[in-house]
């Protein structure tokens, strides 16, 4: 919720911050573009233009008509749109009872969900990979046809929903814990039993924090390469970042192709977080409700 | 008389024996015949232009003239990726039967148990057909592990003709010309066009400086031999050509460089095979190739490392897709496989291909078969990333002008050392 | 006479503990808990244990063969740890560690708050703003740090372009470990600050218009709405992130390894690429599991004292 209208003198200033801010956060990717324009493949240019001399959408031609863009892209909306529910949707329950009750284990609980991320993470590739083909989900045979889903997607999936997850339920708990308690008392005495007070009052009022959560979980599939990187052997499984670094060879890389590809993955997380920042501000949020 | 002919012919019978039984661990693979369905999983890390131009046509004729061997191959990433990747996936029972790989990683592959020895299963035959440098640039400790594709990977001088005429022969002509090329054109007192190029603070580049003054970074038991003269004089070198001929970019990494090449603001760049076929087709670049000059003091040429890609097969396969991958990479290292390498400007492991029309009568790839035999393979002992990894940080200390030669010089011997034995 | 109901209270704990009774308790909690905590104990626990292993162990390249084929390990003790704390640049490292993170932790977050709440207020464009501010996060990491690298260059960078143009000589950036450590921090931070926004942004959704409206009806200035209503009340849904980024900011593989890559290569290692160099260049497993535990230390206990302070506060 917004507060009181700001006087002119200081809307100014504040679209002055904000618009050399835009400059400095737009820049360098405003040259990533510039360079997937580039014909001849360099990575830098010694002009400071962002449009090369005979600029080319030829990187793009070849990306989407040649390469397998179009199943990366199939293979990581499929693996990010599952990791994000499994993200969403566990981390909406196990936050609100971290949030709500008090039950014995709460504290380590909590605590177990952050030391996860304390160790550093490239010392647990190995045995990660090593988990996941014990278990068979390094192969790369279809289990689910028509979506195009391997047992790899399915160890992937895993693999980021439980990376994502600490955040997520932190993130929930704390939301949870800004919402007044007296609501869900409320419900039960109107008759609701736990999980419909959760689900059916608390949920719709901790949306800002389930955008979040989704943006957090989406972000964590959609960019990830290392992991995916080792499991994923055939070409047709690719998610996007492994085929991006398809691209990338000892020496020479194929930058044009290389930094279209990035802009190409860009685009979905905008619309995205287009989509979902609507639910970020305003008229939906618990003072809407209240007030 | 009839007697000595009998006694002639128990002795041949008997030494065709011993000669057989001796021959009985030769396995031969690639004379043999592939009786069942196999799949050969390759990972290489090579550009993407290679795989698409290079490796899938010719996997492609090999799967149609072998009709039960799949082969998948599969982009692993970087080098370093293609390492630690195939490690991973080894230990987790799953990985590539085959791997395209630069010759470094022989090293660590077969100190690890990782990479098959291959001098069994390979028939004389075929390792007749390479150059004497193939099989040992992929062996160690007297075993080979690997069969190289292509040769090289090493640097040389490559010049633009729109800007100079020719290559010089040794380093003062060079810096010479260099200097009249480093010009500030608009006169806002910052450099426009270099007179040279390279990858000033990389110490594979450094090392075709550091062989040019006789000096080499191992003894003969792999101990690091770097706090020497020579180390000094090739630091003093290229620390002269920054700071005092200022003929190179003041900062010039590998993508700097390479894109001033590219685009027409450098005369002369030293870089590797690699990135001839890119040079060749940039619109602003007619491309000359020479042997990196002579340096005075020593009379000696540039002498860089020298390296190149093969195969190396994993431990552990089942026969037949040992049969299948032996097969495979005397298909890769036949002479027509190697003439599609030729023709992306890679030198070939195979002795014929040398006779090719494309490396007898190309200027570019005659001018890179001569820097080769300028160079010096490069030691495949893990220890050399010790070596790199202390050279590199006194490099650029010395490039940054905060260490003089002889300290950095001190400094390299002292952090290899210790680098190698922190690796025991 | 007791209650019957308090005497269960009573012993429950002790001597009475009825598992029905516990269960029906807090049936709820657990089921809720359950598929969340199963998922990241599938994935965690297995690759810890591994590592604490070896962290005992000497496994190298050299003893790396019977490792795979035998599953044998030699274990030398905490002789690993010892040698590590001997180590000079130990001490160095986690300095350099530790400034890195809380630089870049105070700057995401501050910057992060500060976007957050101008961008929540009634001012024009605000959608545009805030989607091309979250720009630095959309992207791929691994290119746009190698972009920043080339806009550090001397020469022809894009900072030093800018610097010249304000009158300042240029800074030959990747060439010294203070100005290539700034690089990277500037590098980091502005990766880092979309994120800490767009939490911040959720938080501010919390937070009770009134209290504002109360605060204006007592006259209160914009800044001391801020400084007693907002920051005190994002608290709560900012602690996780703060934690979370903390954690790792200190464990940020990727931005000084990439930047550093050919330049100033181990000049500015912080604590976990010398972890990566020494497992992945120098094949030193046994000696890597160990500095990844003590790191994995160093952050437990930071985090809980850190919870235990900002609860007690």
């Amino acid at each position: 919720m917004s507060v009181k209208k700001d006087p002119t003198w200081k809307k100014v200033v504040f679209h002055i911050i904000l618009i050399i801010s835009v400059i400095i956060a737009v820049y360098p990717a405003l040259r990533v573009f510039g360079t997937s324009l580039r014909p001849g493949d360099s990575l830098h240019s010694t002009s400071l233009a962002i449009i090369p001399d005979n600029a080319t959408f030829e990187a793009y031609r070849t990306l989407i008509f040649d390469k397998g863009f179009l199943v990366w892209l199939r293979n990581s909306l499929l693996v990010t749109f599952f990791t994000v529910i499994i993200g969403v949707s566990l981390a909406s329950t196990a936050g609100y009872v971290f949030s709500r009750k008090r039950f014995p284990g709460r504290k380590g609980g909590l605590t177990f969900f952050l030391l996860t991320q304390m160790f550093p993470a490239t010392m647990l590739l190995l045995p990660m990979y090593i988990l996941l083909a014990q278990f068979g989900l390094t192969e790369q045979t279809i289990v689910v046809p028509f979506l195009g889903m391997a047992k790899a997607h399915i160890g992937l999936i895993i693999m980021y929903s439980s990376t994502a997850l600490p955040l997520c339920v932190w993130q929930m708990k704390g939301y949870y814990d800004t919402i007044p308690e007296s609501l869900e008392e409320a419900a039960l005495v109107d008759g609701l039993n736990q999980f419909q007070a959760f689900y059916k009052i608390i949920l719709p009022l901790a949306k800002p924090a389930l955008v979040i959560t989704a943006l957090f979980s989406f972000m964590t599939a959609w960019n990830e390469y290392m992991v995916a990187r080792v499991v994923m052997t055939d070409n047709s499984l690719y998610t996007l970042p492994v085929g991006l670094t398809n691209l990338a060879g000892q020496f020479n890389t194929a930058w044009a192709q290389f930094a279209a590809a990035s802009v190409l993955i860009m685009i979905p997380v905008m619309a995205i977080f287009l989509l979902l920042s609507r639910f970020l501000v305003g008229g939906l949020t618990l003072g809407g409700v209240k007030g | 008389m009839r007697k000595s002919i009998i006694t002639v012919s128990i002795l041949v019978l008997a030494l065709s024996l011993i000669f057989s039984v001796g021959a009985a661990a030769q396995q031969d693979l690639d004379k043999k015949e592939i009786t069942e369905e196999v799949t050969l999983k390759l990972w290489e890390a090579d550009e993407e232009r290679i795989d698409t131009e290079i490796l899938d046509p010719l996997i492609e004729r090999f799967e149609r003239k072998y009709t039960n061997v799949t082969v998948e191959r599969t982009h692993a990433g970087s080098v370093e990726d293609l390492r630690q990747n195939t490690q991973t996936a080894y230990m987790g029972g799953q990985g590539p039967d085959l791997v395209l790989s630069p010759f470094d990683h022989i090293g660590p592959f077969s100190i690890m148990g990782l990479a098959q020895p291959l001098d069994e299963l390979m028939s004389q035959d075929m390792k007749d057909k390479y150059i004497d440098a193939a099989l040992p640039g992929m062996s160690l400790h007297g075993e080979t592990y690997g069969v190289p594709v292509t040769m090289g990977n090493h640097l040389m001088l490559m010049y633009n003709k729109n800007i100079v005429d020719e290559a010089p022969e040794t380093w003062s002509e060079l810096i010479e010309v260099a200097k009249a090329n480093t010009v500030d054109e608009d006169g806002d007192g910052l450099v426009d066009k270099y007179g040279l190029a390279y990858n000033l603070n990389e110490p594979f580049w450094w090392a075709a400086f550091h062989g040019g003054f006789d000096g080499w970074v191992f003894d003969e038991e792999y101990n690091p031999t770097l706090n020497t003269e020579a180390t000094v004089d090739a630091l003093q070198f290229v620390y002269d050509l920054k700071f005092e001929h200022e003929i190179v970019p003041k900062e010039s990494d590998y993508d700097l460089m390479d894109s001033l090449f590219k685009e027409g603001n450098v005369a002369f760049i030293i870089n590797g095979d690699w990135s001839i076929e890119g040079y060749k087709n940039a619109e602003n670049i007619d491309l000359g190739v020479a042997p990196i000059p002579r340096f005075e003091k020593t009379g000696k040429y540039g002498q860089p490392m020298t390296s190149g890609k093969g195969f190396i097969m994993l431990t552990e396969l089942p026969e037949q897709k040992q049969i299948a991958a032996i097969k495979f990479i005397d298909f890769m290292t036949s002479t027509a496989a190697q003439e599609l390498y030729v023709d992306n400007n890679f030198l070939p492991s195979n002795d014929q291909a040398y006779g090719l029309p494309q490396i007898q009568n190309d200027p570019v790839m005659k001018g890179s078969a001569e820097q080769l035999r300028n160079g010096k393979a490069m030691p495949v002992v893990p220890e050399m990333r010790g070596v790199w990894d202390a050279v590199r940080p006194a490099l650029q200390s010395v490039m940054s002008d905060d260490l003089t030669p002889e300290a950095a010089a001190e400094q390299m011997q002292k952090e290899a050392e210790e680098n190698i034995k922190s690796m025991q | 006479m007791s209650q019957p109901g308090e005497n269960l209270r009573f012993t429950s704990a002790l001597s009475n503990f009825s598992l029905k009774d516990f269960w029906r308790e807090h049936k709820f909690s657990y089921m809720m808990l359950l598929p969340a905590f199963i998922v990241v104990l599938f994935v965690v626990i297995y690759p810890f244990f591994y590592n604490f292993r070896l962290a005992f162990s000497n496994l190298n390249m050299y003893n790396m063969r019977q490792f795979i084929q035998n599953d044998e390990l030699t274990y030398v003790g905490i002789q690993n740890f010892i040698q590590i704390v001997q180590e000079s640049s130990f001490w160095i490292i986690l300095l350099r560690t530790v400034a890195w993170t809380v630089i870049n932790v105070v700057a995401h977050v501050g910057f992060g708050i500060f976007y957050a709440i101008i961008l929540d207020r009634d001012i024009m464009f605000k959608s545009i703003y805030r989607t091309l501010l979250v720009i630095p996060w959309a992207i791929p990491q691994y290119i746009v740090v190698l972009i920043w690298k080339g806009m550090f260059n001397f020469r022809y960078g894009a900072v030093n372009l800018l610097l010249r143009k304000i009158g300042v000589p240029g800074v030959a950036w990747l060439s010294q470990a203070s100005t290539g450590f700034s690089a990277a921090l500037i590098v980091n931070i502005w990766l880092g600050i979309p994120f800490m926004m767009m939490i911040a942004l959720g938080g501010l959704q919390s937070i009770d218009p009134n209290f504002y409206e109360a605060a204006e009806i007592d006259g209160a200035s914009n800044w001391q709405q801020i400084k007693h209503i907002t920051l005190p009340l994002l608290k709560p849904v900012m602690l996780p992130a703060v934690i979370l980024g903390v954690v790792w900011t200190f464990n940020n593989l990727r931005v000084i390894y990439l930047l550093t890559q050919n330049t100033l290569t181990n000049k500015i290692d912080i604590l976990v690429t010398h972890v990566y160099r020494s497992a992945f260049e120098f094949y030193r497993y046994g000696y890597a599991a160990a500095f990844s535990l003590i790191i994995f230390v160093i952050l437990l206990v930071w985090a809980i004292s850190f919870i235990d302070y900002i609860n007690a506060d």
